[in-house]
């Protein structure tokens, strides 16, 4: 289905976990909060890939590509970005999901979008060192 | 004097670098005719980390994204050389990356502000302001944008009680 078409898919509940794996050149200190979080390059698609946590673990994402560092967010906060989630399983990889523009599905995510998901999560782990 | 930037040739895996004096600069490609032109000390290592982006790979971030196009590095590189000609002293160089789904992204940090330009494969380019308690500010920008830039880099530097130009 056509990315415009989609819609927020309310089977993933709000306090439901989705991981994204960041590269270590995605990732910064935020001179606004002080924390260790993603650039926002690492958001600014049009469609974000994430896979859903509860079915999946770290191993296997890392076995997919070993120079991630996982970022979780839930789906609440992926909502309260102005964004929805839509389950994209794959063949090879039925955890995958999409975050999309909520107003413009499959249109590149805005800097304001980018900029409030990667404030809002967290590292699963320890926070890695910054790329300054 | 400040030199007119022409394309970068993105092909060579590495360059060399010699400073001929103040005025002009020469980030020389080793492998390659071309060269890029840089008028201050300023934009050199920022060019350099431009030119380097041509070595990611397709998939660089395991979701499949491109890498950096040519478009998106002459974008940056005009960038870069409107920015130095702004003439801000203090003027931190900006951090340099690839962005998901293709694009190059050229970031500052000050005290409690965050100013970002994107400069996209498909010769779109955008910037945001971030502060903090503040709702983000983000809009269209363009190397000719001369009056923008140099707001939007007078607030940057004001943070730290910087923003004089010369």
């Amino acid at each position: 289905m056509p990315a415009g078409h989609r819609t927020d898919d309310l089977t993933v509940a709000d306090d439901e976990i989705v991981w994204r794996g960041i590269t270590a050149d995605q990732i910064g200190l935020d001179p606004v909060t002080g924390r260790v979080i993603p650039r926002e390059r690492a958001f600014r698609t049009q469609e974000v890939s994430v896979n859903v946590a509860a079915q999946t673990t770290v191993a296997a994402m890392m076995a997919k590509f070993a120079g991630w560092t996982m970022f979780a967010l839930t789906a609440r906060q992926v909502r309260d970005s102005g964004c929805i989630i839509v389950r994209d399983p794959l063949p090879e990889d039925p955890s995958h999901a999409v975050i999309l523009r909520g107003d413009k599905p499959g249109e590149r995510l805005t800097g304001a979008q980018a900029g409030q998901l990667r404030r809002a999560g967290r590292w699963v782990g320890e926070p890695p060192a910054p790329n300054p | 004097m400040i030199a007119q930037v022409p394309s970068a040739t993105m092909t060579a895996a590495t360059f060399e670098f010699e400073d001929l004096g103040r005025s002009q600069t020469f980030v020389q490609q080793e492998q390659f005719s071309a060269t890029v032109l840089v008028g201050t000390q300023w934009e050199i290592e920022p060019v350099k980390a431009v030119l380097r982006l041509e070595r990611y790979a397709p998939n660089w971030d395991g979701y499949g994204s491109p890498p950096p196009n040519l478009a998106a590095a002459n974008l940056a590189i005009a960038f870069l050389a409107q920015i130095a000609a702004l003439g801000f002293e203090d003027l931190p160089r900006p951090n340099v990356g690839p962005i998901a789904g293709g694009g190059i992204a050229l970031e500052w940090g000050a005290v409690g502000r965050e100013l970002n330009i994107s400069l996209f494969n498909e010769g779109t380019t955008g910037y945001l302001q971030a502060e903090s308690g503040e709702p983000f500010v983000e809009g269209p920008i363009a190397p000719w944008m001369t009056g923008h830039l140099r707001s939007l880099f007078s607030w940057l530097l004001g943070a730290e009680g910087q923003g004089q130009a010369r």
